[in-house]
Formats: structure tokens, sequence, C-alpha cells
């Protein structure tokens, strides 16, 4: 397994919103899909993931309720809101825009 | 833009619904977290780790939840809030690190607080509320005055019917006679209520209107008209349900049908202050005063009216006072048997409602001030003590990438939170501090019953205490801008400050001053109120019972005659009760405040030649009950009825006016008559001696004792005293089946023991002395606590300093004496500076003490001992801690 990077500031949520879009999920799922969707190379930290859930709750960007897990257990899920989706795009260009910006520099 | 609005708004909604639902989101914050950490277990024994690591590998994984709960449950708070409750928790951590500073700090504040919230509460109660009449201040009581002496009397009818014919400078004069007393029956029990007769002008010149009904006109003051009554406020709540049909019934006051015609409104107690009303707080039933036009000529001897005029537009009080000196003098040369050297005195009724509480009050609230100043400049010195040790923290923190801003904010909120802390400890005080108050304020403060916390003085108070805390808060920052406070981070450097505390020194010494100013007051109205308990009142006051009765305005017991056979058959029946010794009746009992005089003269003086004397008449063996001690002849016994021979018995000063005008040397056998309508000769049968009749620190007048058979007048209102084997209050029960049993209409009243009567009068001095011992023992609690941290600030400060000292060789004793030293000059100065304070003070008080001098040098001695070695205790122990001063140490710590 490669060894963990460090999360870039900020990109949290884009990640958690990205993720969200592939379908209704809860915590323990956002950081796992995380995990195996880059090898490994990010993982979230409990600490940072559940905070981060809450701001996004506060903006309005997902919703939650409770539900059934895969094994039956009573877990929370989260759903991105319509403007979730839309604070994904916006988010995704900004990031978009400063990678390149970067790219541009290192060249 | 329209899009951040909606955003922060639609973020200002979700946290209103989180605040409500609060506990449901941490319970599902618990429950997600534990689901993930099932999760992750379950994950963990896939992998093959074992059972046993298990727990700990699943906590390394979730991390550091505390933070993680902190963090998430931050969100949800308003940004500004979040970090501000982060200051105040820092803040309440820092203070609990330094416990004693804290202890001592809020200590300070809320007794500044506290004593200063009280206090100024009764004093906003007392003296600024505004008085219920109309243009109040238009509005003048005029008094009779006795030239010579300056007292100051009631009015007599007849006076006051001249000088309403001639008065020009007032549009309207009423009058108000408060002596009569009814009995209410018919509806539920017997009850005795404060009556007063009025005149119908009292209403115009008030300006006051009836509630419910009418008010009285000039035609229900004719003699022998309908008997009609005006309720007061509470009896119409309290005994008649607030109802406005009373207007129209009868009730029976007195055995007497009298017609309700209105109420009046609940701002009308009584037209002055309780203590020109023996201590009356209200009226309960206003009735039309009435007199007989063939009578009232002739009624120039009683002084029982209150007199209230309203000044006649662009009239002043000082036209007023001239036109009836004027009228004064002319009445003096009409009616020269009566009115000889009878002035008048003019007051606003502002002025005598206000005027007597003003100098004790503003004694009072200038003592609070000098306590809250007191005490606030400890606040500083302590915060300013403790500043100068954290300019270095705070350089630091600043140096460290802080923000400025950040820091003031911490500071500020620290100072605040420090504040807030003894300031609502402070409002404990003050609810303490007013209940005592309450009940300890003499009932002559007008509106004293009504005394409660003012919010408006609370503010202020907080305000000012908060205020100075973040001033203090702020303190470090300030001085962490000084350049030298710059060369505390250098290594090798002076460690912070060059402050040797000089203003800190300042501070303590003016605390020192106050709190020795204080102290002597309060020795003194000590000292005042022990003399005024220790003087002997002519009698004896222990096991000795009264209460008063009344038979006005019973038919039963008009006359003279009637009157005393109901006393008599009254005093039969309470003797045969098993506790009493010793029973009579007294129109008037010393230090009850209930007082008549009436002009005399002695045979072999000139016709019109007379003098005032006190006029008393009693009850058979009232000399025995009460305990005046008989000097020569006898007392009254049961012959001396109102067919027999009319005598006299005198007190010792009237006793030596008759003998230093006749040159003879006994007063007994002597005639005397008094200037009343029968105009009789009484024989002096017997003297006693002198007794304090009015206070306990003013001397006896001449006084007249006649027996109750004989007064020229019927006697209607009488003390009844009983003189008791064992605990008076334990007789209380039979006197009032006793009376009931003679007579169920006739309640007895204003029910004290003898001791409590002579306690009551000394009530203004034990309310002085009280308060201002109090205050002193605060001013001195609050000065050490001053003495105290500025000597540990500059122990600390010159700990280095001393430290290398020791190195050199000096002795730790040496160094703790040096130090000594110096706080001895210290306290030196502030018990000097507080001499003068002191004096200034004596001459103020010097009015209200009695038999101690302004300036008594036992007491300040004394006192001046007592905070100077409690100043110097105070500063020895932060030095004691020099003895185990390590120079080592000292040196090192840099």
């Amino acid at each position: 397994m490669k060894q963990a990077a460090e999360l870039l500031p900020g990109t949290l949520d884009l990640l958690v919103l990205r993720t969200l879009t592939r379908g209704q999920q809860h915590g323990y799922g956002i950081a796992q899909h995380l995990k195996e969707r880059t090898s490994g190379v990010l993982q979230v930290g409990e600490s940072s993931l559940y905070p981060a859930l809450q701001r996004l709750l506060l903006a309005g960007y997902v919703e939650s309720e409770w539900g059934a897990s895969e094994n039956n257990r009573r877990a929370r899920f989260y759903t991105i809101t319509p403007a979730g989706r839309k604070q994904l795009a916006a988010e995704r260009k900004e990031f978009d825009r400063v990678v390149e910006a970067i790219r541009l520099a290192l060249a | 833009m329209k899009d951040a609005i909606a955003d922060a708004l639609s973020r200002a909604i979700r946290r209103f619904v989180h605040l409500v639902r609060f506990r449901a989101r941490a319970t599902d914050l618990e429950n997600e977290l534990a689901f993930h950490r099932e999760q992750i277990a379950r994950e963990l024994i896939t992998r093959g780790v074992p059972h046993a690591d298990v727990p700990s590998e699943v906590r390394r994984r979730m991390g550091n939840e505390t933070f993680m709960r902190e963090e998430a449950r931050g969100v949800w708070l308003w940004p500004t809030v979040e970090s501000l409750w982060q200051d105040v928790r820092v803040a309440l951590r820092g203070l609990g690190r330094s416990p004693g500073f804290t202890l001592v700090v809020t200590l300070t504040l809320a007794l500044g607080v506290g004593a200063n919230a009280a206090v100024f509460s009764v004093l906003s109660t007392v003296m600024l509320r505004p008085l219920p009449f109309s243009n109040p201040d238009r509005v003048v009581m005029i008094w009779e005055r006795d030239r010579t002496t300056g007292r100051l009397f009631g009015v007599t009818p007849a006076d006051f019917a001249d000088w309403r014919g001639r008065t020009r400078m007032v549009s309207s004069i009423a009058a108000l006679d408060p002596f009569p007393t009814v009995t209410l029956t018919g509806a539920g029990a017997a009850e005795r209520l404060a009556a007063a007769a009025v005149s119908a002008e009292l209403f115009s010149v008030l300006g006051v209107k009836p509630v419910v009904g009418r008010q009285f006109v000039a035609s229900d003051q004719m003699h022998g008209g309908d008997h009609i009554v005006m309720l007061g406020h509470d009896v119409w709540r309290t005994r008649f349900g607030g109802d406005s049909n009373v207007v129209g019934r009868t009730i029976t006051l007195s055995n007497t049908p009298y017609k309700v015609v209105g109420v009046l409104p609940a701002s009308i107690g009584v037209i002055g202050k309780p203590s020109d009303y023996y201590g009356r707080t209200k009226f309960d039933v206003w009735i039309p005063l009435r007199y007989d036009p063939q009578l009232l000529p002739k009624l120039r001897g009683t002084h029982p009216l209150r007199v209230f005029a309203r000044l006649s537009v662009n009239r002043t009080i000082a036209d007023a006072r001239s036109e009836m000196d004027g009228i004064a003098t002319a009445l003096e040369a009409i009616h020269p048997e009566t009115n000889e050297d009878r002035g008048t005195e003019v007051v606003s009724l502002a002025d005598q409602v206000f005027g007597s509480a003003r100098r004790p009050l503003f004694i009072l609230s200038g003592a609070a001030i000098l306590v809250f100043a007191i005490a606030c400049a400890n606040v500083v010195a302590l915060l300013l003590g403790r500043a100068t040790k954290r300019t270095r923290e705070i350089a630091v923190r600043i140096a460290l990438g802080a923000g400025r801003r950040r820091v003031v904010r911490q500071l500020v909120t620290e100072g605040i939170v420090m504040s807030s802390i003894g300031s609502a400890a402070g409002v404990c005080v003050a609810w303490g501090l007013i209940g005592a108050l309450r009940r300890l304020i003499p009932v002559n403060l007008p509106f004293a019953q009504n005394v409660a916390i003012d919010g408006r003085v609370l503010t202020a108070a907080l305000v000012v205490a908060v205020a100075t805390g973040v001033l203090f808060g702020i303190a470090p920052l300030v001085l962490s801008r000084h350049k030298e406070m710059q060369q505390a981070l250098r290594a090798g450097a002076r460690s912070a400050g060059t402050n040797t505390g000089g203003a800190q020194r300042v501070f303590v010494v003016g605390q020192l001053a106050f709190a020795l100013t204080l102290l002597v007051g309060a020795g003194l109205a000590t000292k005042s109120l022990l003399q005024l308990m220790a003087v002997d009142p002519g009698f004896k006051s222990d096991h000795v019972l009264t209460a008063r009765i009344s038979l006005a305005g019973d038919s039963r017991y008009e006359t003279s005659a009637q009157a005393e056979d109901f006393f008599r058959e009254l005093v039969e029946r309470v003797e045969r009760v098993p506790m009493a010794d010793e029973v009579a009746v007294a129109a008037h009992l010393p230090l009850s405040g209930s007082d008549n005089s009436w002009g005399y003269q002695l045979e072999g003086w000139p016709k019109d030649d007379s003098q005032n004397a006190k006029y008393r008449p009693v009850g058979t063996r009232y000399f025995e009950t009460v305990g005046i001690p008989l000097r020569s002849g006898r007392t009254f016994t049961n012959a001396d009825r109102a067919d027999a021979s009319r005598v006299v018995v005198i007190n010792e000063s009237l006793a030596r006016v008759i003998t230093n005008s006749t040159g003879a040397a006994s007063a007994i056998g002597k005639r005397v008559r008094m200037l009343d309508p029968t105009m009789e000769w009484r024989t002096v049968v017997g003297v006693v001696a002198d007794v304090r009749h009015f206070a306990l620190d003013q001397p006896a007048l001449p006084e007249l004792y006649l027996p109750l058979g004989q007064t020229p007048f019927p006697v209607h209102d009488a003390f009844l005293t009983i003189r008791t084997r064992g605990e008076p209050t334990a007789i209380v029960e039979a006197m009032r089946r006793t009376v009931a049993a003679l007579s169920p209409d006739k309640a007895v009243f204003d029910v004290q023991t003898m001791e409590q009567r002579v306690s009551a009068s000394a009530g203004d001095a034990r309310f002085r002395a009280t308060l201002l011992g109090l205050f002193a023992i605060l001013a001195l609690v609050i000065a050490t606590v001053g003495v105290f941290g500025v000597m540990a600030y500059i122990v600390g400060q010159r700990t280095r300093e001393l430290g290398i000292r020791l190195a050199i060789g000096a002795r730790p004793v040496e160094l703790v004496n040096h130090v000594m030293r110096d706080a001895a000059v210290t306290v030196a100065i502030g018990v000097s500076l507080g001499l003068g304070g002191a004096w200034t003070l004596g001459r103020v008080l010097a009015s209200f003490l009695f038999n101690v001098a302004a300036f008594d040098g036992a007491i300040v001695l004394s006192v001046a001992s007592i905070l100077a070695a409690s100043s110097l205790v105070a500063a020895w122990v932060p030095a004691r801690r020099l003895i185990k001063l390590s120079p080592i140490a000292v040196l090192q710590d840099n």
C-alpha cells in the first residue's frame, strides 16, 4: 500500500461531495470509498471527516437521514442536494484553476 | 451578492434549528461514531488483526475524538460566538489556576458592587421618588413654632381658622387631624382603623382626585351633618374587595353608621412622612373635619392639626413665611393668654418629607461611594500587579504571531469574565444587604417599606465594575508596548518591569486613609449609641407591657366621667389576670411619640403670665406601674375622682420652676391652674422624678400629671400599662381577651413592651452605627487586601534584586525587615492622611453624636492601631516568602 498523503487543505468538502454524487453513503462508507478510489493515497481521518460533514449540513449542501447499512446496522446516510451539486461544480472549477496555475508556475 | 445573503440567511436558519435540536444532534453524532467504530472493528477482524489488538487499533484510527466533537459542535455555533466561547474558557482556566487572586478580586468587587447597589437602591426609593401630588413643589406645610424653644407643634383649630381667613399668599389651605381612631365593625372581625379628619380643601391643595366616587366638599364640613367617609385604597381593596359599588354603602365605624362617598388613590398614604404621624404610614379612612362653630374659637390649647397649603401663583415660600409671621404676631396680640410666643414655620412639603432624611442618607451614600472607590482601586491594583507579570507572556504571544486583535480580545474577555463573576456575587451581596437594611431602617424614613433593589442602580454598578475589569484586562497589552518590555525577550536581560509599584502605593495610601475615616466614623457612631442606651430614662422599663386603646367617637364614653369609669373598670379586670402585678392607664407614655402640652399659671403670678408644661392625664398606680420614683408628697389614689378636690402631681423640673418662682422650699401645697375653660385651681400633692419623654438624649420638660377623672377634656385615647411577673409578652393574649370581654368592639393596638419602645427610640442612632460599622468593616477588609496585593506585587518585582543581595551576603531576615520597613512607611502615611479624613467626618457627624466628642482620642487611637496592625500583618505574609528565597533560583530565572 502506498504512503498516505496529506489532504490538500480545503479539498475535503470537494471530495465528500463528489463521493456522494455516486449515491447515498454513510461516513464510514465515504472514507472507505476515498481510500479505495485513490489506492490508499488519500486517507481521511475521522476527526476531519465528521466536522466536514457537519459543515456541509450547515451549508445545506447535503442532507442526512438514518437508515439501515449493508449489514443491517443503524447508520446515518448523507445525500447531496441540488445546492450541493452546484457547489461541487463551482469548487471543481476553482480547484482545476488553481492546479493549472501551479502547474504553469512549476513548468 | 444576493446569493451571499441568501446563503448566510439559510445558514442562520439552520443554526437556529440546530440550537433547538442540540441534544438530538449530539446523540446523532455519538451514534454515527459508534457505527463508524463498529465498521472499523469489522474491517480489522476481516483483515485478520488479532482480537486483542482490535480495540486499541480502532482507537488509533478514530483519532482525537474530543477534538473532533468540539470541532463538529463548533460548526454550528456562530463564528464569533465560538471563538468568544473559547476565550471565555481560556479565561476561566486562567482564573482557576490562581484561585487566591481570583477569590480576592471577586470578593472585593462583590463587596463594592453589593454595598453600592444596596445603598443607592435605598436612596432612590426614599429620596428620589416624586411626591404623588400635582406640582408638589408648590405645596407647603405650616407648623406652629414656640418662639422660645424653637420646637414645632401642630396647629390649633382656632388658629387654623384664623389663618384661613387672613392669608393671601396661599391660594388654598387645608388641615388634617390625624388623631381619630375608629373601629370598623359589621364587616368581618372588628378592626381598629387609623382615621384622618380633613378639610375639604385638602384635595385641591394636593391636587388629588378620588379613584371612585367623590371627594369632600365644603358643605360636608358642617357641624352636625351626615356621617360620611372616604376609604383609603388599601382598606378598599382588602376589606371591600376593591368593589366600586362600595360608594353609597353604609359602614359602621365605632358604632356609628357612615356612608361611603369615595375612595382615595393608592399613592396617598399619609401626607408627609410617617414620623409626623407617630409612625403611621397610611390612613385607612378619611372623614370630614368638623368643629362646633361655638366651640371653635376657644380651641387654642391643643395642637393636633397638620396644615397644608398651596402657594398662590407667583408667590414664593419666602412670601408665605413673612405673611404667616405677620399673622402670628397679630394673633399673639389678640389672644395673649394662649398665643404668646407662638410663631409659625413654613416648610415646603418636599423638605418636610425628605429633609431630615437627607443628611443621614448623604452620609450613607458618601460611605458607599467610598467603599466602591476603594474596591475598584483594589481591583485595579491587583490586576495591574498581575498584568506586569504577564507582559512577557503577552509579548511572546504577539511575537509568535497571535493576531494583536485576538490577544486584546482575549485579555478583555478575561477582564470581563472576572468582573462579571465579581459583579454576580455583588448582586447576591446586594440582595442580602437590602434585606438587612429594610429591617434596620428607622420608620421615620419615608417610603421605607418600599425599599427593594433598584434595577437602574444595579445596572450602573455592574457597568462600572465590568468597565474596570475591561480596562485592566487591557493593561498588560498597553504595558507591553513599553520599550522595556521588549527587552524582556532578549536573553540575559533584566526581568520585566522597572515599575516599583509607585502607582499602587498611592492607591493603598488612599485606601488606608478612607478605611481609617470610616472606622473612626463607625467608632463614634457606636459609642454614641452605647451612650444613648446607657441613659437612665427615669423609669423602669423592664417587665412592662404597653398597648393603646381608643374610645374616640364612641358616644358611650363621651364625658370625662364616662371615660374614666371605662378605664377604671378595664384596669380592675386586667389586675385580675394572674401575671399582672401593677396596672394603670395614661394618656401619654414616655418614648411613645405621644405628647400634649398646655399653658399653666402658678397661683400668685400676674394674670397674663403663663408658661407651658406637658399635660399628662394618668390613672391611679401609674407611677408605680411604670416605675417613676416619687420624690415627695403622694401619688394619685382612687379618692382623686371626678367629684373630689382638684389635685396634680408634678415632675422635678416643674417643681424647680415653682420653688424658684415662689422662693418656697417645696412645691407641695402650691396651686396651679391650666389655661383650660374651667380655669380651676389644682393643688400640687406630689413630686415625681423627671423622665425622658421625647428621646433618650433630650432632657425632661416640666410635666403636669392629672388624675383621669379631673381632666378638663375627656381622655379618649390612652395607653394601658401592665407591670408583669415574668415575660411581658406572655400576658398579651390574656390582655386582649380581657379587653374584648369588657367591650367587644374595642381593640388594643400598638402592643409593645416598654423595653421595645426604649430600644426603638434609639433606632436612628442604631441605624447609623450599624451602617457605618458595616462600611467600616468592608473598608478595613478591602484596605487590608490592598496592602497585601501591593506587597505581593512589590516582593515579586524586587525578587531578583533581593536575590542578588542575598547572594552578596545579606541575611534573609534583613531582607524581610527592609521590605517591611518600606510597607510600614506606606501604612503610616495612609493612617496619617486618614486622621484628616476622620476629623472631617467627626465634624459632619457632630450633630448626631450624643455624649461623644467629634474627635475622640481613644477611638482614633484604637482604630488606627487596628488598621495598622492588620495592614502590617497583610504586608508580612508575602514578605515572609523572602526568607525562603534562594539566590541561585532567582538568578537563574530569566
